[in-house]
């Protein structure tokens, strides 16, 4: 065992593996939450006038162009959570693989009235991603190949996942560059009123109104124009977060607080991707760091 | 499948991803929709406002002595504000963009208006323009624009 993990390169490999073996059990554990929070927004929905209710992609059209009746959500949402629970102890790819279907299907549920949001896809792809990371934990690994196979399954998942954030920051950049080439006149997001007026315009979306102490901070020079570029750029490079430990550590805050900064000021609600980051990326070798080092050695 | 495959059936998804969510951009430009779950993630690519004037779109109640009543997004028991601006938003704009069956829209905006805010005999939907920087300091500082009835 002590040959292993002193070859080189090997740490950053271990860290992502035993990193992972928490993260797999509070996903499956977030899921439980996830789908009661689905069942909730059904018994809503059960509340709405029928005629709202249309399916709105192609997904919704084929799987459920009515709002489905009691029993049948009901039994698809428990064998769901029982799948959670299941997939925790039972790795095989096929529980797994019903249980994407199902979180797939119950997303799709939620989103016929008129819009589909985005806020649950990042959920969905941590599922979907996450399929086919071998059912082995870090101490059954008896071979460098081994450590790097499972440690490199573990990397491209998080790759899929990251690279939502990436397309985002892609066209953020672009969208920049685009107005500051084309149309330097106009305002764009390093325009010194841009957060202001996203502000302004995202409160009254929802009737409200900004605070007095919000308008004058939006004022500050240079620190609105310096955080967008700074998330702007944390998004654009998130995948990089999937291949090395400490960019991780730095993408996972900046797209916390963003997140955080878009819950609290432009009334956009990113709940699941928060706790999705949060689950994959927290560095857990850290806080049991001694139960860590027992596993290495 | 050993180990090894099982990497390179990940790799594989992950660039087939990039592909769909390629296809779902591509799709969606054409008037169609995103190849759930992989989108494009194209999202305030400008910020909010940047043309100095918004627009809004809100529900309005006519109540028996014929006055009308505006219907604020403040959160209802059965449609929280994302729920009323994107069902609001969207159903104006396909009026406008006449994508909708006019018979079909005013029983729609009638359910909706009856499901947030009862005891109405008619709704509206009513567009309100807005400087953005007058509205920060006078929230009733704004046009409005007749869509659409629920009669």
């Amino acid at each position: 065992m002590n040959f292993k993990f002193r070859l080189i390169n090997q740490l950053e490999n271990e860290k992502y593996i035993y990193d992972y073996s928490f993260a797999d059990i509070l996903l499956r554990v977030f899921s439980i939450a996830w789908i009661g929070h689905v069942i909730y927004s059904y018994k809503q929905n059960l509340e709405r006038p029928l005629e709202l209710f249309e399916p709105i992609i192609w997904i919704q059209s084929y799987l459920s162009p009515n709002l489905p009746s009691q029993p049948l959500f009901y039994c698809i949402a428990s064998n769901a959570i029982l799948l959670c629970i299941h997939t925790i102890f039972n790795k095989k790819i096929i529980f797994r693989v019903f249980l994407f279907l199902l979180l797939i299907w119950l997303n799709a549920l939620k989103w016929n009235y008129n819009f589909f949001s985005h806020v649950g896809h990042l959920f969905l792809l941590a599922h979907l991603f996450t399929l086919f990371i071998p059912p082995t934990t870090i101490k059954e690994l008896n071979s460098t190949l081994k450590i790097k196979q499972f440690s490199y399954s573990i990397r491209w998942a998080y790759a899929g996942v990251l690279i939502t954030y990436s397309m985002a920051g892609f066209w953020k950049y672009l969208a920049l560059f685009s107005k500051l080439v084309l149309y330097p006149t106009e305002i764009n997001w390093l325009s010194e009123r841009a957060a202001k007026l996203n502000a302004i315009v995202s409160a009254r979306l929802w009737d409200e109104t900004v605070s007095n102490f919000m308008l004058n901070f939006y004022n500050v020079p240079w620190f609105w124009q310096i955080g967008t570029l700074v998330i702007f750029t944390a998004q654009l490079f998130a995948i990089l977060g999937a291949f090395n430990k400490r960019i991780s550590y730095f993408i996972l805050i900046m797209l916390v607080l963003f997140h955080f900064y878009n819950l609290l000021f432009i009334n956009t609600h990113f709940y699941a991707a928060v706790v999705v980051l949060l689950i994959l990326l927290f560095p857990y070798h850290l806080l049991d760091y001694k139960n860590y080092r027992q596993i290495k050695l | 499948m050993n180990n090894r495959y099982k990497l390179i059936v990940t790799q594989v998804l992950f660039f087939i991803s990039i592909l769909l969510s390629v296809l779902s951009y591509v799709n969606t430009k054409k008037g169609g929709t995103e190849v759930y779950p992989f989108f494009y993630w194209k999202l305030y690519t400008q910020p909010l406002g940047s043309n100095l004037i918004h627009k809004d779109y809100r529900i309005y109640g006519v109540n028996k002595f014929n006055d009308t009543v505006r219907i604020p997004n403040i959160g209802y028991k059965y449609f929280n504000q994302d729920d009323y601006y994107y069902f609001v938003t969207i159903e104006a704009n396909k009026v406008i963009n006449h994508q909708i069956d006019i018979n079909k829209h005013k029983k729609r905006l009638f359910e909706f208006g009856k499901s947030i805010a009862p005891g109405f005999n008619e709704y509206l939907i009513i567009q309100e323009k807005y400087k953005v920087f007058e509205i920060s300091k006078n929230s009733n500082q704004f046009e409005k624009h007749f869509i659409s009835t629920s009669k």
